[in-house]
């Protein structure tokens, strides 16, 4: 691991700040389990003293990279870098090492990054990118792009539905593009840089080509992928990048009222990683909703666990963190419990079993239109 | 050290996933916050005081040590297992068994969080005043077992004041309890406080009952920089013959102004030789009354830009500047990060603190070392945060020559050296020098008896 930055694993004063606030140490309450301890692993690593193992490889990929220990950590360390470049450095040494790759490799992350090579997305399916939306052949050209993500076009497509209803309504021309592969960001949470490279390379071509000048994602991990990550793979990008609820936000759309009880959770790479706290709750207000926050909220909001390759590799642990999101839902007395990204929104409701209605945002405006 | 049946023992009392032998895990449980490291043979979390209790008599029968740990915060190598053996995590043990309002008091288990302690009491209108700047991550158990306190001391005392009563596994497995929910007693020699402070040498802690108090209802703060140490040492000095007793008094040195300044340019700190920060509580009408005296003297003594509020928004805006000192320290280069080696809490009396501070000065000069001061004015309780290069054999140098000489100073001026973060081992070798040697005699009679096959945290405390 000699390209990370020892320095930066040496900024954590073993202080445990993180533990007041990590959601997978609340659930495994193992010291290895939290950002302190992986740091503390880390390092011994480096410094040659323990030798990665099934453990370490399983208390490095359980992060969510939900950043909530970041913005605890009064030491400044730079948790979901290290975290990241860590997972590819072990990737690294993994493919080198037959030996103790089938021991220690996640084959889950692996097949999921075959497919998003193969097939451009994580689920390995190979129809047409859109094809299962409503949204009709669209020219490809537009004034504006809109990124389904993987999420939107293959598991939950009636967000997308929504999306583009939404758009249509405020009469925006935009397009919409087969050609649209994964953004990456499984691909960068789970330490696979290289891959996510080329990927980053497709789709800049891909929105290029369509003439847009503005890209609006409904998925916050794409969104902070192409927002945060882009420039840093490939530099500078060409056009402006919007999450719906930015772009929604400054059109007119013609709401109906609603009286509901809902409230809101943010998505730790809107919320956290890019600082969107706002738009999602001034349009929930704007259709008359009664928007009852949950306890822990905007930059304190908890993870839904499903991110960072957790979901995927993790199971039991990502349902348990959402479920605890859930029953915080529950308490507020909302009816519905509104996010603004598919991935947290596809968990969430997973993890509700029913017991609340889960709605993108998106969804929720389209109901309202 | 372990065998089989060792094992098979511990996994029939804790369970299977409450032991862990992986050598990752051994070795995160290896350290708390310094550079001590020492690597457990195996880590047990227990649930219960039965649980503990067995495997203390087991662990005393076999010679095997035994470290309790808490959330391993400490920084003064607490918690660190230096003769290996177990490590026993006490996060499972985190029950706030009951809250009992008409007596004053709750009863918790030691993996119980401070934090979160005094966000339930809230609720009632009560709280647990000493307040550790660790408070978000430390447990009561370790609190009580260190004897800490925070920046209310001044006013409201510290840890060792609140506690009523514990129940404690002794090193041979037996179960004692001490005191009870009364709020004083008479009644022969005060076990209690024999193992406040005692930081798991003397047996586990298993269940503490703490006095609570009502929240005041208003609190003020003031801030007040000075361009001399002195006269804010004046200040303070008239504050307290004034008859007000603030609830806390808190600086920042002026190397600590800068840095936060650098880190949170936002906050806008006056460029001060020091910054004092005054907490005081009381009805709605005293608070103000106070905060209002307080400022006028600070100004009297040359204080310049006092801001002083009683509004909880601006209140809390006003201490933002203290609250990003601590961490915060090692942001400024990102080469350089705060360790732990020592002098990190070195204790005055209040009369000399503002000798402390400059003699740390001129350590920091001297020697040539990047030393970020602030802390608790008010009882003289300094913390000096000490920033190196780790990669650097020669900070690591530095770091060893400051310490030592800010313990000498402390020393000096009628001090010693740690006022709220325990001794653990990092502070070992001074033991009988600060004691005298029959009052540490005495200490160590009292750990022959109690653990005369020394498993309970060995190699702290001097011992």
């Amino acid at each position: 691991m000699e390209e990370l930055d020892i320095h930066q694993i040496y900024k954590c004063m073993r202080c445990g700040e993180c533990r007041f606030v990590c959601p997978v140490f609340d659930v495994e309450r193992w010291d290895t389990f939290v950002s302190r301890g992986r740091m503390v692993a880390l390092r011994g690593v480096l410094e040659g003293k323990i030798k990665p193992n099934k453990r370490f490889i399983e208390a490095l990929f359980s992060c969510t990279t939900c950043k909530e220990c970041e913005n605890a950590c009064s030491a400044g360390v730079n948790v979901v870098k290290i975290i990241e470049d860590s997972r590819s450095h072990i990737n690294r040494l993994l493919k080198e090492d037959v030996e103790i790759r089938d021991f220690l490799m996640i084959d889950v992350h692996e097949k999921i990054a075959d497919n998003i090579v193969n097939y451009g997305n994580p689920f390995g399916e190979k129809g047409a990118r859109h094809s299962k939306l409503d949204i009709p052949e669209n020219s490809e050209a537009g004034d504006v792009f809109y990124f389904t993500g993987c999420m939107a076009a293959y598991r939950t497509p009636e967000i997308a539905n929504s999306t583009a209803k939404l758009l249509k309504s405020a009469k925006i021309n935009f397009a919409l593009s087969p050609e649209e592969v994964c953004c990456g960001s499984v691909l960068l949470r789970t330490g696979r840089p290289e891959e996510a490279k080329k990927i980053a390379m497709k789709n800049i071509e891909t929105i290029k080509k369509s003439g847009a000048e503005r890209v609006v994602f409904t998925c916050a991990g794409c969104y902070r992928t192409f927002k945060e990550d882009y420039p840093k793979l490939v530099g500078d990008l060409p056009f402006e990048l919007m999450h719906i609820t930015e772009f929604l936000q400054k059109l007119d759309i013609p709401i109906k009222k609603m009286e509901k009880k809902v409230t809101y959770h943010d998505p730790c790479h809107l919320g956290r990683h890019v600082g969107i706290y706002d738009p999602p709750r001034e349009l929930i207000k704007s259709t008359g909703a009664e928007l009852i926050e949950m306890k822990k909220t905007k930059e304190n909001s908890k993870c839904c666990g499903a991110g960072g390759g957790v979901r995927s590799a993790f199971q039991e642990l990502s349902k348990e963190i959402g479920k605890r999101r859930v029953n915080e839902a529950i308490q507020t007395g909302a009816e519905i419990l509104i996010s603004a990204c598919p991935f947290c929104v596809y968990h969430l409701r997973e993890c509700s079993g029913g017991a609340l209605k889960v709605m993108d945002i998106s969804e929720f405006l389209s109901n309202c239109i | 050290m372990l065998s089989d049946k060792d094992l098979e023992f511990f996994r029939s009392v804790v369970g299977e996933e409450d032991v862990t032998l992986d050598e990752v895990d051994l070795y995160v449980y290896s350290f708390d916050t310094t550079p001590v490291e020492g690597r457990p043979h195996v880590v047990l979390r227990p649930e219960t005081t039965e649980e503990v209790s067995k495997i203390l008599k087991y662990a005393n029968e076999n010679r095997i040590p035994v470290t309790p740990r808490g959330a391993g915060s400490g920084t003064a190598g607490g918690c660190v297992p230096l003769k290996g053996g177990i490590v026993l995590d006490l996060t499972k043990m985190d029950k706030i068994l009951e809250i009992d309002i008409p007596n004053r008091v709750v009863v918790t288990q030691p993996g119980v969080v401070h934090n979160r302690l005094n966000q339930e009491l809230s609720k009632y209108g009560f709280y647990f005043p000493p307040n550790p700047g660790s408070n978000k991550v430390c447990t009561i158990g370790a609190q009580v077992a260190i004897g800490g306190s925070g920046s209310r001391a001044v006013r409201s005392g510290v840890t060792r004041n609140y506690v009523l009563g514990l129940e404690v596994v002794l090193p041979n497995g037996e179960v004692i309890r001490t005191g009870g929910k009364f709020h004083k007693n008479t009644i022969g020699l005060d076990l209690t406080h024999l193992f406040i402070g005692s930081e798991g040498t003397l047996g586990v802690i298993t269940e503490i009952i703490l006095k609570i108090i009502p929240k005041p209802e208003k609190v003020a703060v003031v801030s007040a920089p000075f361009n001399d140490v002195e006269d804010a040492q004046r200040a303070v000095e008239r504050i307290f013959a004034s008859n007000i007793l603030p609830n806390a008094i808190e600086f920042l040195d002026r190397d600590m102004i800068a840095g936060i300044n650098a880190f949170k340019p936002h906050l806008n700190l006056p460029d001060a030789d020091v910054i004092l920060f005054f907490e005081v509580e009381g009805s709605a009408e005293e608070a103000r009354r106070q905060a209002e005296i307080v400022a006028r003297i600070c100004e009297e003594e040359g204080a310049f830009n006092v801001r002083w509020s009683d509004d909880d928004r601006e209140s809390k805006e006003i201490w933002e500047g203290r609250s990003a000192a601590g961490g915060s320290v090692g942001r400024l280069n990102p080469k350089h990060s705060r360790v732990y080696l020592g002098a990190e809490d070195v204790i005055v009396p209040p009369a000399r603190v503002g000798e402390m501070i400059k003699g740390i000065r001129e350590i920091s000069r001297r020697v040539g070392i990047e030393i970020y001061t602030y802390g608790h004015f008010g009882e003289g309780n300094i913390h000096p945060g000490m920033v190196i290069d780790q990669s650097s054999e020669e900070d690591w140098k530095k770091l060893e020559i400051a310490v030592k000489e800010i313990y000498e100073l402390a020393l000096k001026l009628g001090g010693t050296l740690s006022g709220e973060h325990g001794m653990g081992c990092t502070r070992n070798e001074y033991m009988e020098r600060i004691h005298g040697k029959t009052a540490f005699g005495i200490m160590k009679a009292i750990k022959q008896i109690l653990d005369p096959n020394n498993i309970m945290n060995p190699g702290k405390l001097g011992f």
